[in-house]
């Protein structure tokens, strides 16, 4: 599995994790470049909290000033956005059967 | 300097030493003064208010004791006149709600056309054979209809008690299911960035189990309840009916039952917390002209809903002749920075916000006064969480330079223990002072001395007219006891640790007792935990606070369950366990870890130990251990679950 790939299951777990349980892929529909927003899968507050979640599991920091829908409103998009920033790592991230899980210990 | 142009709490002082001929040196001597006078204190400020009431002022205290006391056991009085009457003719034509939505839609009414639709509604009310006394209950999006409701149905003497329409359906049950209620106002749709929800499945089943509901009014015309058994009205034929006369409306008790508000529900169904007309009333009129300095010039927005305290304390604010600003939907849709829009556009005066959306803007990397004027803002009231130094320090730096006033104290009180006050320094991460003449003292964790300052339980020594009245349904004072007097016989225990300083500067530390706080919204443990415990594998479940700076308010939940045998807790039963807990109570009430372990904490006795498990996983000393019986279930606790990120 490639980073990119590994970022996306990341992503989409976290998703299922906080706002859908479950149904994220269903509402992507098979488009990783649908917008989140619109497609009320993320509101505003999620994106924070998003983001904050990347910063900690990629050990990379995210200019705040650069997250616009050019880069963070889909899947598609954040995983292009972030797997190329400086420090970007998934070294706490372990596949465990189907998902992904975050080793933060 | 005129007396209009001094603090309404300037004014209240000058008025005490006037008629007392005592002089206060500071707000301390004042506020102990009034704690020491609570008869002149109370009646003074009746007096200040200038609201209409008939009856006399004395006894101003009958009975002692928290739970035997009564205020103003000879006074009456109704409050929507109230509101509606404190200010001059003049001002009929003044705005007195608007109501923007998150599509920037702005709708207002002025008092003089308010007041009919509240009298309109108290005629149809009247019409359905709703009397004093009566349970009105409502469903209802933060808008004019809604106060419209509230008022029209105070005014009659019926008591209201409302949710907002994102609650789920079994929660709405088991707080109505308790009132009987007689009259329903209902929105059966709700739009929340960018997407309307249909709730009328929640409506319908509302109806269906609290069979004593025989009315429903339809809040919005273009609402609509399929198939229903019970007569709908819809709400432009409400507020068509012909209004009731002002200055005739029927006065009331002091202690007559206004609002039914309700426990997070710690230990079981929430508990129906009933307050009185009289006592709402002073309190907000105290917090509002005193400590916020509100007034006829003054317009208020306070981010809120129908199902929190602050709805209906921002409600009382029309009888100081404020213009109340209401915001419906996403305050950050379709904009991130939608409601600092609105707070530009209408002149906000006084913002009453939360932790959580002050640590949004900051983690979203805007800066209010970048890009708006924020001209007239003149104070940033916050609640619901603890706002810590960190945010004072951005709000003055990034939002405005203005008074930054954290205010707490709750649904038990429907108001502020500790709040803000216009004439004193403020210091970041504190509350300005203590609600004039509450007796806050602090119980000492070590000695259990209760002292003036310190550090320790919130403890109030002297009744106050804000406390509840009674609960609903506990005919013999057990459940009312036992949440605020079985801990610390013969004072109020609020459930909150507090520091006061030796000068009166006090400042909330959190919670002393297993009550969740989620991004301001208090939940209680039980509401989560009866759900979790009907999934089928789950033997027993815990669920505590676990402090995470980074994210909005400060700390996530974290569920530890213990499944029965061969039954494994893996992702997709997490994820149906949470979906479970997200249709049935609301998305705030998910959890966002979910940890199995073999066994939870227990004391001797058998009793679950939250206190250990909250301590095991914020890393904090285990202060009980010699308490359990399985103390080493604590180091897997420990292991197993992350830490918060940084």
């Amino acid at each position: 599995m490639t980073d990119q790939e590994k970022l996306r299951v990341l992503v989409i777990d976290w998703l299922d994790d906080n706002y859908h349980f479950g149904d994220t892929e269903v509402l992507l529909n098979g488009d990783d470049e649908k917008s989140l927003m619109q497609s009320e899968i993320l509101d505003s507050l999620g994106f924070v909290n998003l983001v904050l979640f990347l910063e900690n599991a990629c050990s990379i920091q995210i200019d705040r000033a650069s997250l616009s829908p050019e880069n963070f409103d889909a899947i598609g998009k954040i995983v292009r956005f972030v797997t190329p920033l400086p420090g970007f790592s998934l070294e706490n991230v372990v596949v465990d059967g189907e998902s992904i899980v975050l080793n933060l210990n | 300097m005129s007396s209009d142009q001094l603090t309404g709490i300037k004014q209240f002082e000058l008025l005490l030493e006037k008629q007392t001929n005592h002089t206060f040196t500071d707000y301390s001597s004042l506020h102990r003064w009034c704690c020491d006078n609570p008869e002149s204190f109370w009646s003074s400020l009746l007096s200040f208010a200038g609201i209409s009431y008939s009856g006399s002022l004395t006894p101003v205290i009958a009975g002692s004791g928290f739970l035997e006391r009564r205020f103003f056991p000879g006074v009456s009085l109704n409050y929507t006149r109230c509101l509606l009457e404190g200010v001059a003719e003049s001002a009929a034509t003044d705005t007195a709600v608007t109501l923007v939505n998150e599509e920037g839609q702005v709708v207002s009414v002025t008092r003089a056309e308010l007041t009919r639709q509240i009298l309109s509604v108290s005629t149809y009310l009247k019409e359905k054979g709703i009397v004093a006394g009566d349970r009105v209950v409502a469903v209802a999006k933060n808008s004019i209809e809604s106060i419209a409701a509230c008022l029209g149905c105070a005014a009659i003497g019926a008591t209201w008690s409302s949710v907002s329409p994102e609650l789920g359906a079994s929660a709405i049950i088991e707080r109505f299911g308790q009132l009987e209620p007689k009259l329903l106002f209902t929105n059966t749709s709700y739009q929340l960035n960018g997407s309307v929800r249909v709730i009328d499945d929640t409506v319908a089943r509302l109806l269906e189990e609290v069979t004593s509901i025989e009315v429903v009014v339809l809040l919005s015309d273009t609402d609509s309840v399929n198939d229903l058994e019970v007569v709908s009205q819809k709400w432009s034929s409400v507020v068509s009916c012909s209004p009731v006369d002002l200055n005739t409306l029927e006065q009331f008790p002091f202690d007559h039952p206004l609002f039914v508000m309700f426990s997070s529900g710690t230990t079981g169904v929430p508990k129906c917390i009933v307050h009185g007309a009289g006592g709402t009333l002073l309190e907000h009129i105290k917090e509002h002209r005193l400590h916020s300095d509100i007034g006829h010039r003054d317009t208020l927005m306070f981010q809120t809903s129908t199902g929190w305290m602050m709805w209906n304390w921002q409600l009382t604010a029309l009888a100081s002749g404020a213009h109340i600003v209401l915001y419906d939907g996403s305050v950050s849709y379709p904009e991130k920075t939608s409601l600092l829009k609105v707070i530009d556009d209408l002149n906000v005066t006084v913002f009453g916000t939360s932790p959580a959306y002050v640590q949004y803007l900051i983690e979203s990397g805007i800066t209010p006064n970048a890009d708006y004027e924020l001209q007239a803002l003149r104070s940033i009231q916050s609640t619901g969480s603890i706002l810590f130094e960190s945010q004072f320090q951005w709000i003055v730096k990034s939002f405005k330079r203005v008074p930054v006033q954290s205010v707490s104290g709750g649904t038990d009180m429907i108001g502020c223990l500790v709040l803000g006050h216009p004439e004193l320094p403020v210091i970041a991460g504190d509350s300005q002072c203590i609600s004039l003449g509450i007796d806050v003292r602090v119980k000492s964790d070590d000695s259990g001395d209760i002292n003036y300052s310190g550090s320790g339980e919130l403890v109030v020594v002297s009744p106050f007219p804000s406390q509840p009245v009674f609960f609903w349904g506990d005919k013999d004072s057990k459940k009312i006891y036992s949440s605020y007097f079985e801990h610390n016989p013969g004072v109020w225990t609020h459930g909150d640790q507090i520091r006061i300083t030796d000068t009166g500067c006090p400042r909330i530390l959190g919670r002393s007792d297993g009550t969740l706080n989620v991004r301001g919204v208090r939940i209680g443990p039980a509401e989560i935990l009866c759900i979790v415990n009907q999934m089928e594998g789950v033997r027993e479940s815990l669920v505590v606070e676990q402090a995470s700076p980074r994210e909005p308010g400060g700390s996530r939940l974290v569920l530890l369950v213990v499944m029965r045998d061969a039954v494994p807790l893996g992702r997709p039963y997490i994820l149906k366990l949470k979906k479970k807990i997200a249709t049935e109570t609301s998305r705030l009430h998910v959890p966002s870890i979910v940890i199995g372990v073999s066994e939870l904490p227990r004391t001797h006795n058998g009793k679950l130990s939250e206190k250990a498990a909250r301590d095991a996983i914020n890393g904090n000393e285990i202060t009980n251990v010699m308490a359990l019986a399985n103390p080493s279930v604590l180091d897997e606790i420990r292991q197993s679950v992350p830490p918060a990120p940084n």
